[in-house]
């Protein structure tokens, strides 16, 4: 037996019967094959992939009715690079409907579970992806991260995770949410991984032009002058928040300077943030319209889209009416002026400091139903991570070694600097451990 | 936030999306609540256009024809065929 072949029989005895319902579908048999010629730099890792992302011959559902029965025709290209580098695709994972969400709550197939906690959510929209990790099925998992949606699930899983810069990772063969805020994003049970596995991925792809002239700054190993955001340590619980500063204290003893570093308009990112993925939501669904898309029989849109979950409905409400004649100038104009308000104060931020580091989320993973029928509180557990993709700059999380539940804590960097944000993690892991 | 269920009734019409009585209800109230924590947005000045990151301005790919692939892959996911053709319901 090769390297891949053990591994993958090792994550399917681990997988069993998914009690974390991190999986949507696993093709074994394909694995398997697939793992007997599986060479190159990813060979011996067991991949999980995102299902908004496209497999070629495999379901591809994002959680939705709307698609259960969807059969992508091609390969998106973050994966079909991570596969031909040697890893191996075990399936495809769970999440929030149509990435509708940061708890993992919202899928048309149940609520993923947390590998540290059953009762509690592994944070969203890529749950499956994050409980994959967390619950040591596969080396590497395959998100998305639209407004936290591979951070969130890294900090409430335990798991390390890259939002990357956009243009990195071709978003060819990714079901969009919001154009302008997404990427594909890597996971992984050590920062090492998400690197092997951005890498792996990351270039140019003449499928997506966004990625056409686009490449990592290189990071040259100096120490750096890290900023710990006020605003964002004051957001979290005190608990979470005294973790965070334990983590920064311990970045200086590694001979980084440490500042206090604010963010004055970081507090209007998360309606900023929800007005534009309102927006682009609602267009981006239009394609969903029962033609080429939706359940089988189905006769038009209405009929097709009756079968869309609450917050899918709701957003696409939000977003056509946020981009009516009425709501445009009311709603969406004031979203864009204030989006770039914040990329100029991150671009301010990234002159005196080299990165910024603070929670990831406000608070550990809280019970599953606790939030699910108020969406404004769903909404708040995102107020930290919505603002590196408004700004358009990379931004990671990595575990911090605490009893109970996990924490993480947030490492974000200037445009294409993704390598020195990893670094910083990696110091962190190495600092502060991780579980690996 | 004014937004009366009338008029969300219109903007699922726009939306094609059919509601139940409950559902408008429902969204409304919720709609409604979401709205009020945009209002803390000041109006500002400056550029209203879609900004993207300066990382990802790049450059179409060259626009050459070629065989089309896959059509029987994507027709196998269309959810009303007739005669090897997608049918079109007609707009309301």
């Amino acid at each position: 037996m090769s390297v891949a072949d053990d591994a993958l029989e090792r994550a399917l005895r681990r997988l069993g019967d998914d009690p974390w319902n991190a999986f949507v579908s696993v093709d074994a048999e394909g694995a398997r094959a697939r793992a007997r010629r599986a060479e190159g730099p990813l060979a011996g890792l067991v991949l999980s992939v995102k299902d908004n992302l496209a497999v070629r011959g495999q379901r591809m559902t994002c959680a939705s009715r709307f698609l259960a029965d969807y059969v992508a025709p091609y390969t998106a290209t973050a994966v079909a690079r991570a596969e031909a580098a040697g890893a191996v695709v075990l399936g495809k994972t769970n999440m929030d409907e149509f990435a509708c969400g940061s708890s993992g709550e919202s899928s048309a197939f149940g609520p993923t579970r947390n590998p540290a906690d059953l009762e509690r959510v592994p944070g969203g929209s890529s749950s499956g992806a994050g409980a994959s990790v967390a619950a040591g099925v596969v080396d590497v998992a395959m998100g998305s991260d639209t407004g936290g949606s591979v951070r969130a699930p890294g900090s409430f899983c335990g798991v390390a995770a890259l939002k990357p810069s956009p243009g990195a990772l071709s978003r060819h063969g990714l079901a969009d949410l919001a154009m302008s805020l997404e990427s594909p994003a890597p996971m992984a049970a050590s920062v090492d991984l998400v690197r092997r596995l951005l890498l792996a991925t990351a270039g140019a792809d003449p499928f997506d032009p966004s990625t056409r002239a686009f490449a990592f700054a290189p990071d040259d190993g100096r120490p750096l002058r890290v900023g710990i955001v006020r605003e964002f340590v004051e957001a979290a619980e005190p608990d979470v928040a005294a973790r965070v500063r334990d983590a920064a204290a311990a970045l200086r003893d590694a001979g980084h300077v440490v500042e206090d570093a604010s963010m004055p308009g970081a507090g209007d990112g998360l309606a900023t943030y929800y007005l534009i993925n309102y927006a682009e939501f609602s267009s981006a669904m239009q394609r969903y319209d029962g033609t080429r898309y939706g359940p089988r029989g189905a006769r038009g849109a209405e009929d097709a889209r009756a079968c869309l979950g609450p917050e899918v409905k709701r957003r696409i409400l939000l977003g056509t009416y946020v981009t009516s004649r009425e709501g445009r100038g009311r709603w969406y104009a004031r979203a864009l002026r204030s989006r770039a308000r914040i990329a100029s104060a991150f671009a301010r931020a990234f002159r005196d400091h080299d990165v910024l580091v603070g929670p990831t989320m406000p608070f550990r993973a809280f019970r599953l139903g606790e939030r699910v029928s108020d969406p404004r509180a769903l909404y708040a557990a995102d107020v930290l991570t919505v603002n590196a993709n408004l700004a358009g700059v990379p931004a990671g999380t990595v575990p911090l070694r605490v009893p109970g539940l996990p924490v993480g804590l947030q490492v974000l960097g200037p445009a294409a600097h993704d390598l020195r944000v990893l670094r910083v993690m990696e110091d962190v892991e190495r600092l502060s451990g991780v579980r690996a | 936030v004014d937004l009366p269920n009338e008029a969300l009734a219109h903007v699922a019409r726009l939306a094609r999306l059919k509601l139940t009585d409950d559902e408008l209800a429902r969204l409304g109230a919720d709609i409604r609540g979401i709205l009020t924590l945009f209002d803390r947005l000041e109006e500002g000045d400056g550029d209203a256009s879609q900004q993207l990151p300066p990382t990802a301005v790049g450059a179409p790919r060259p626009d050459e024809t070629a065989p089309p692939e896959g059509v029987a892959d994507i027709l196998a996911n269309v959810p009303r065929v007739e005669a090897g053709r997608i049918r079109v319901e007609r707009g309301g």
